[in-house]
């Protein structure tokens, strides 16, 4: 309790970032402290909702995750049984973790495009717009990183998972996510980077950066030298903010987390990213991507989801919904979960299920959301949609509203041409 | 508008309705000349009931601006003689007739012309064709295109060939598949392909054939003429061609084209309703779905014209400024004559030439990937001064005015010196070329575009294509004949170094692929699963091409990798199953024996009149010396992407192929332009550039060349691992092997694809923080060994020091201002070697040390 006033008198907006983020770590001790953050939370005017995706690069069955037909013939329901969720709605039988929290978040189940490529499709998936080979759309962290900007030193977009993502695109370089590589399961997990030297002192990196603040005559004269010169003088001064901010050395201390609630989370690198995104938010960062990848299950598609893939998808999701709800920070952290396509609805012969674009569920939860609503169906082999079908732009709108981003404001491309932030997309307003 | 320039052009001949708004009679302040009407074509001749042409209305004033009025002049047919709308004639019935064209333009007498007009057959229907005008009726509509029924599978069940290159396919298709509901012959009105399209029955894909379109009425006239398919022996388009195709515009003027379509039996027709136009550069140009083009913007754009898998493109441009007097700039060679006469004609001046410093720091990370020492920084800027002070030598003319003397150590600028071309640069790139540094770096670009990596070619394999690319760039072997061995190469891997040519592509396919993107310039990928969508390749060109392949065989022995060219295989044209000639790109087919196919290519490829191999390798080579290939991507050469400057690529490429596909000679002639000598650093009149080369476009030092450049700077070179002491980064067979962090946070490339663009030179934040807070960095900074401990070890002065530290990192001396505020943070620091190699850091970090400028 001391920290939370010492928080208050130092800084009049609301908890201290440094002191927020202890008693973020107090928190799975202590009983009373949930109720306490949640009142934070609460005290809050408008909360600025914050975003966790969980990207399954490869895209994931629907059939064995959101979407299972168990009443169809066995080739199209395929080896696994389903679960009763929270919800009463019907899960695949492997997640029965994030069938236990299905009251945290809610379902699209009939998005839907038209692309059936990997990459072209992520892309479209994540930035709203289908490929353009001629201009390349941001994503989502990256519209989010330009619309809410650096909060204590930390850059807006951090990407774990160490599979890369969909990037700025036009907005350029400074909009790409800061990409830790570094696996947080890993004993000794440590961002080097952020921190300077061990020879070098606090005096001397300050001094250092009056020297080039004085001596790079290049960025005193930024606007003079195009783009690159704009977009690394852009990177200096977020460097130089990320290495300075105590939230940032504070945010990449995971071990600092009490062993029990890494091991809800699960020891593995899907779970301690999870578990890294939480505290990453907690800490200032607007948009964590965790990427994690595998899903493109052509062949042994129920052993692999069985043996590889969903077990830690269960735990990790299942962990970052609770651990945020306890905290009261669902309130204000949007967590959505999803791959840029379905599979098809009936088993190939390599027991695998192919490339499906034409319907896939997307979970989403969190933020102004409303929880534990299934908005829309499939048909009942899990091929088109039959109710309330929603195009990637309208799952664009529907995030970015969420988020608090204007999403029909317009950006300028590099060649001058105005673009809306999302085309031709309505946010599904059954979910607000 | 358009309203308001009717009323005007009513107004002038007097006969103004009482709605003219005043406003728009303005009154002329003088009458401006008038001009003259020019009308395209001369006379018309019309053929058929649909044959509808496209006049091309243009007033032409007397100072030679032209405007054009097709949609704005009035058009005075001789009573139910033609159909005019927005220039677009069509007869209704035959005859002769003159048809006048009048336009009245604001502030001047009223014009006028007359067109003959000839008309023939208007009653007579000409059958639909399904080749000619079914297949264009459905990819006006969109139903072929990539994100519809043109997809890899179609949409909805139904599949059509992209942009309609299979019409047999697409006619099975339509006729055949769905049930046979798609085209319904007994009952026209009942075709799932009308009812869908027109959205009477649901259709995910939307309305396309609108009610009164030209498709939607091809299409009801072919299911009532009974659907008959595409017909044996049946013309083909060819070639498609656009008038205008270069047109200057100012802002916000529009432009409309007009296209012809030449067919196989050596018919035309015009398309202009029914091509495809699409910007290349969206920003500056915008186009209508009827051809008409507007200037938005200062800069250059291809309109890109598509029809009937043929592509033609027409330059637009709008000026930056209006220069009534263009300013005399100095010429050193062909380049700036051709780079000159854009700027004039765009209004665009360049920057300021660049300094003796810039311009050495520049040409040799240019041309050798490598900062210079402080000695060579000491050596030719005393070699600069000496010229100087002898007087302007008779090629150091220049027009603009030196920038920032801190470089100029103790000497004075003289007043009428100006930074330019100079015997001292001359000199300077002499030597930089004739270095070892030249064959590095230069063996490493070829490294990446050959993807030479040892995963592919092993190690005996990686060294042997190393050794031969060097000895070649060594010895000036002539390009063509470096690309003739490398395809003709047989026999053992490891003694003829050329042969690994062999191991980063392997099957015909991937073959093909590199040798067209690599040596022509051209990506081939499309066409290997359909006919290329913006380009006249089709699949049968990229089996073609592929059929020089199949017969390389690899025999590995324990010692030693055999590439053998036999006379096995065949390639076949995937859809039609027919055994392909090999057939050089754009060209005949081969007929040579089996095992000589490869070298056939060789052959052709090393011609010199090849139409593809010289210009491609000049356009890559003036990429890297000038930040932006004159095409790019330098590797996607296409009629529907073309240069931005064609004359110069065009000089460029003669010149090259008269100098022996000399690349010394060629990267001289570059870097020897007043073009390239020019500041780094733009103008507010040019800063909206981006391809005209006003100014020298900086970018990041590559990730090889930095770390080099930072181990030269620090006076701590890497030590790679396997490799003798002073070995550098650009000299490495492959620097995939090199274990350092650097080389992969700045972009190296793993050679894996044959698009230059793999190498990423674009800033990140993590790069940045490796430069601010690495122990790679600071290590290399503070070494006992490293140039400050050296330097101060030697008791050297201060300002000397310092003098040492700029020389050595930015390739000039500190500034008077520079070197006192140094000394000034020297003085804060507890000791004095933490001083200089803070200053160090700062100087690494500096963006004029990052960039290439």
């Amino acid at each position: 309790m001391f920290d939370i006033e010492f928080g208050r008198k130092r800084d009049c907006t609301g908890v201290g970032r440094r002191e927020f983020l202890r008693l973020g770590a107090l928190g799975a001790f202590g009983l009373s402290l949930p109720q306490v953050l949640r009142a934070q939370a609460a005290q809050a005017a408008a909360p600025d909702v914050n975003c966790i995706m969980l990207w399954l690069v490869g895209a994931p069955s629907h059939h064995e995750t959101f979407d299972p037909k168990p009443d169809a013939s066995k080739e199209i329901r395929g080896e696994f049984g389903v679960t009763r969720a929270k919800n009463g709605e019907l899960f695949g039988e492997l997640i029965p973790q994030v069938a236990r929290v299905s009251d945290k978040f809610s379902l699209l189940r009939a998005v839907n495009h038209t692309d059936g490529d990997h990459d072209t499709a992520q892309f479209q998936v994540q930035s709203g717009y289908p490929f353009n080979p001629g201009l390349t759309y941001p994503s989502f962290g990256s519209v989010v990183g330009r619309e809410k900007g650096f909060q204590a030193g930390l850059p807006p977009y951090v990407l774990l998972g160490g599979i890369k993502s969909e990037g700025a695109g036009y907005l350029g370089d400074l909009y790409n996510p800061l990409s830790i590589t570094e696996d947080p399961a890993k004993n000794g997990f440590s961002v080097k980077e952020i921190r300077p030297p061990s020879s070098v002192t606090e005096k001397r990196f300050d001094r250092r950066q009056r020297m080039l603040a004085s001596l790079d005559r290049f960025r005193a004269d930024t606007e003079k030298r195009g783009p690159v010169s704009q977009s690394l003088d852009g990177f200096f001064g977020r460097a130089i903010d990320l290495i300075t901010s105590p939230a940032a050395k504070k945010a990449f201390a995971i071990s600092e987390e009490p062993q029990k609630l890494r091991e809800r989370y699960g020891m593995h690198r899907l779970g301690q990213s999870c578990l890294l995104a939480r505290r990453m938010i907690e800490a200032g960062v607007r948009f964590v991507t965790v990427s994690n990848g595998g899903w493109d299950t052509h062949a042994d598609n129920f052993s692999r989801l069985k043996n590889e893939l969903l077990p830690p998808f269960d735990q990790a999701y299942s962990a970052l919904l609770e651990d945020l709800d306890q905290r009261g920070m669902l309130a204000n952290t949007l967590v959505v979960a999803f791959g840029e396509f379905g599979r098809t609805p009936t088993v190939n012969p390599a027991a695998g299920r192919d490339h499906w674009p034409r319907v896939f569920p997307v979970a989403l939860g969190g933020g102004p959301i409303k929880l534990n609503r299934v908005i829309g169906a499939s048909d009942n082999v899990g091929g088109e949609p039959t109710d309330r079908p929603v195009s990637v732009p309208d799952l664009s709108a529907t995030i970015y509203k969420a988020l608090g981003v204007d999403y029909e404001k317009e950006y300028l491309t590099p060649d001058g041409r105005p673009l809306p932030i999302v085309y031709h997309g309505q946010p599904v307003n059954e979910l607000f | 508008m358009r309203q308001f320039l009717c009323a005007l052009a009513v107004g002038a001949i007097g006969i103004a309705p009482a709605s003219a708004a005043p406003r728009a009679v303005r009154p002329a302040k003088k009458a401006a000349p008038a001009p003259v009407l020019q009308v395209t074509p001369a006379v018309l001749q019309l053929d058929g009931k649909r044959d509808e042409r496209q006049l091309l209305v243009t007033a032409v004033y007397p100072d030679g601006r032209r405007l054009d009025v097709t949609r704005t002049a009035t058009y005075l047919p001789p009573k139910e003689t033609l159909s005019i709308t927005g220039g677009r004639v069509n007869a209704l019935r035959d005859g002769k007739f003159a048809l006048r064209i009048r336009y009245a333009p604001a502030g001047s007498r009223t014009v006028e012309t007359t067109v003959r007009v000839e008309a023939r057959n208007s009653r007579a229907e000409r059958q639909v064709s399904f080749l000619n005008d079914v297949i264009p009726a459905l990819t006006l509509a969109g139903c072929n295109q990539g994100a519809c029924h043109g997809g890899q599978f179609g949409r909805g069940g139904l599949r059509l060939s992209l942009l309609g290159y299979d019409p047999d396919a697409d006619y099975t298709a339509l006729l055949h598949e769905g049930g046979g509901r798609r085209v319904n012959r007994v009952s026209p009105e009942r075709s799932l392909l009308l009812l869908k399209g027109t959205l009477a029955l649901p259709h995910a894909g939307g309305m396309r054939l609108s009610p009164g379109s030209t498709a939607l009425a091809t299409l009801q006239r072919w299911v009532a003429e009974g659907a008959p398919g595409p017909r044996e022996g049946e013309p083909s388009v060819v070639r498609v061609a656009v008038t205008p195709s270069d047109r200057l515009l100012k802002r916000a003027e529009v432009q409309q084209l007009q296209v012809t379509a030449h067919y196989s039996d050596g018919s035309t027709r015009d398309v202009t309703r029914l091509a495809l136009y699409n910007s290349g550069n969206d920003g500056v140009a915008s186009v209508s779905g009827e051809g008409l083009t507007r200037a938005v913007a200062p800069g250059a754009a291809a309109i890109v014209v598509r029809y009937q898998g043929q592509a033609a493109v027409a330059r637009v441009a709008a000026p930056f400024a209006r220069m009534d007097r263009y300013p005399d700039l100095p010429r050193t060679n062909f380049i700036d004559a051709l780079v000159q006469r854009e700027w004039q004609r765009l209004g665009l001046v360049p920057s300021v030439p660049a300094t003796d410093a810039e311009f050495l720091r520049r040409a040799s990370l240019d041309l050798t990937g490598t900062l210079p020492t402080p000695e060579q920084v000491e050596t030719f800027l005393a070699d600069c001064d000496a010229e100087h002070q002898a007087g302007p030598s008779s090629k150091a003319q220049g027009s603009g005015g030196a920038e920032s003397t801190g470089e100029r150590r103790s000497r004075k600028v003289l007043p009428n010196s100006s930074p330019g071309p100079s015997r001292a640069r001359e000199r300077l790139v002499d030597r930089l070329i004739a270095s070892e540094e030249w064959t590095d770096y230069w063996a490493l670009y070829f490294g990446d575009l050959l993807r030479n990596t040892k995963k592919t070619s092993g190690e005996k394999g990686l060294w042997a294509l190393h050794n031969w690319i060097r000895a070649s760039l060594r010895t000036g072997k002539p390009y063509n004949e470096m690309v003739r061995e490398l395809v003709a190469s047989r026999g053992s891997a490891v003694r003829h170094g050329a042969a690994n040519f062999y191991n980063a592509a392997k099957t015909p396919e991937d073959l093909a692929e590199t040798t067209s993107q690599v040596f022509l310039g051209v990506r081939m990928q499309c066409a290997r699963c359909h006919n290329h969508p913006f380009e006249r390749w089709t699949q049968a060109d990229y089996y073609g091409l592929a059929a020089f392949f199949p017969g390389i065989k690899r025999k590995q022995s324990e010692t030693d990798l055999l590439i053998l060219h036999t006379a096995e295989g065949q390639v076949q044209h995937p859809r039609t199953a027919v055994g392909l000639a090999p057939t050089p790109l754009g060209s005949d087919p081969v007929r040579v024996a089996g095992e000589e196919r490869p070298r056939a290519l060789a052959v052709w490829l090393a011609d010199p009149k090849n139409p593809f191999v010289a210009r491609n390798i000049v356009n890559r080579v003036w990429a890297r010396l000038m930040g932006r290939g004159l095409v790019e991507p330098v590797d996607d050469v296409r009629v529907s992407n073309p240069p931005t400057h064609p004359e110069l690529l065009d000089a460029l490429t003669r010149d090259f192929v008269q100098h022996n596909f000399d690349l010394r000679h060629l990267m001289r002639t570059i870097v020897s332009s007043r073009a390239y000598q020019v500041s780094s650093r733009p103008t507010p009149a040019n800063e909206r550039d981006d391809r005209f080369y006003t100014y020298y476009r900086a970018r990041r030092l590559m990730a090889e060349p930095l770390l080099d450049a930072i181990g030269q700077a620090t006076g701590r070179p890497e030590k790679f691992s396997g490799f003798p002491a002073g070995y550098r980064a650009i000299s490495l067979p492959d620097p995939g092997l090199a274990r350092v962090s650097l080389l992969d946070t700045f972009g190296r490339t793993a050679r894996a694809t044959t698009c230059e663009c793999e190498r990423s030179n674009s800033p990140n934040l993590t790069q940045t923080l490796f430069l601010v807070n690495s122990d790679y960095i600071q290590g290399r900074i503070s070494d006992d060994n490293g140039v400050v401990a050296t330097l101060v070890k030697a008791g050297k002065p201060d300002a000397e020091i310092i003098r040492r530290l700029y020389a050595g990192t930015l390739s000039r001396y500190p500034t008077p201002q520079e070197l006192a505020a140094a000394l000034g943070f020297l003085q804060e620091a507890e000791k004095k070697r933490e001083g200089f190699e803070d200053l160090l850091w700062t100087l690494l970090n500096s963006q004029e040390f990052l960039l290439q400028h």
